[in-house]
């Protein structure tokens, strides 16, 4: 995920869409995504699903994002868009690779060795050798210390909620009564 | 090279780009100039469509040459050979 500014245009934002629904790269499912307005993007086959590499200019990622996956839905080839390609849960090394610094600096983060302290605890799998950090808690408490730049926190959140959002809709269309029932059970118990 | 060369200096670069590394060229019609398909050229292989008229040359080109570099089967391609002779 990357974002270029190229004044006095908007700003040209990286990402990519992963999308299902589509079977064969064929030219009608090329002329459609074309003419819905993603000539910005490029279109390939991977492991069986449409992978679309935009190169967006935009007010915002958000804008670029959400203009994106709506071209795509207005393609009138039933594509579905999974989700931004781009993971929430990471490992000490990729946290390491999007910041552009050393593992054992972060490793030196985390256990407060180095920096202000108080590095956010792990996401998920605290019982393996390997557990994962939500990218979005992480990246927050690196702008909080100006080890990050504020714009790639919030773009973060952007992509998270984002995924989120595709997430729930998708699960929604599956199975609307165990949405219904876990929000329910939920709601009940606060 | 027998084939018609993209119109646009950047795109044909990854084009060739692609040949050195043994991804195969297919014309096609449309909007799209063609498609490239990557050597592992199974179902679950690689395929890029190459636009005609992108809306930005240069991204475009730097976005197919993106995707050839991650190509998954790039390293591959030579164990599916072996496998498939054993079996």
């Amino acid at each position: 995920m990357k974002t270029s500014t190229n004044p006095p245009c908007e700003p040209e934002h990286d990402f990519a869409l992963i999308v299902g629904g589509v079977g064969e790269q064929t030219q009608h499912v090329e002329d459609a995504l074309f003419n819905a307005g993603c000539d910005d993007a490029t279109l390939s086959i991977q492991y069986g699903l449409l992978y679309m590499e935009f190169s967006r200019s935009a007010p915002s990622l958000e804008d670029a994002i959400i203009g994106a996956i709506n071209d795509v839905r207005n393609a009138g080839i039933r594509a579905e868009v999974l989700r931004v390609d781009e993971c929430d849960l990471v490992t000490p090394s990729e946290i390491a690779r999007r910041i552009g610094r050393t593992r054992q600096l972060i490793h030196q983060y985390m256990n407060g060795t180095r920096g202000p302290g108080g590095f956010p605890p792990p996401e998920c799998h605290l019982t393996d050798n390997a557990p994962l950090w939500a990218w979005c808690a992480v990246s927050y408490w690196l702008v909080q210390n100006d080890l990050l730049r504020p714009e790639e926190g919030w773009n973060a959140e952007v992509v998270e909620a984002i995924n989120n959002f595709l997430e729930s809709e998708r699960q929604r269309q599956r199975y609307p009564e165990l949405v219904d029932e876990i929000a329910r059970g939920l709601t009940m118990h606060t | 090279m027998s084939r018609s060369r993209h119109p646009k200096p950047a795109i044909e670069k990854a084009v060739q780009y692609a040949e050195q590394l043994g991804w195969r060229v297919e014309l096609s019609g449309g909007h799209a100039w063609g498609r490239l398909f990557c050597p592992f050229s199974s179902r679950s292989g690689c395929i890029i469509s190459v636009w005609s008229t992108p809306r930005n040359a240069d991204n475009h080109a730097r976005q197919i040459r993106k995707v050839i570099d991650s190509c998954p089967h790039r390293s591959d391609s030579d164990d599916e050979q072996e496998g498939d002779t054993e079996s």
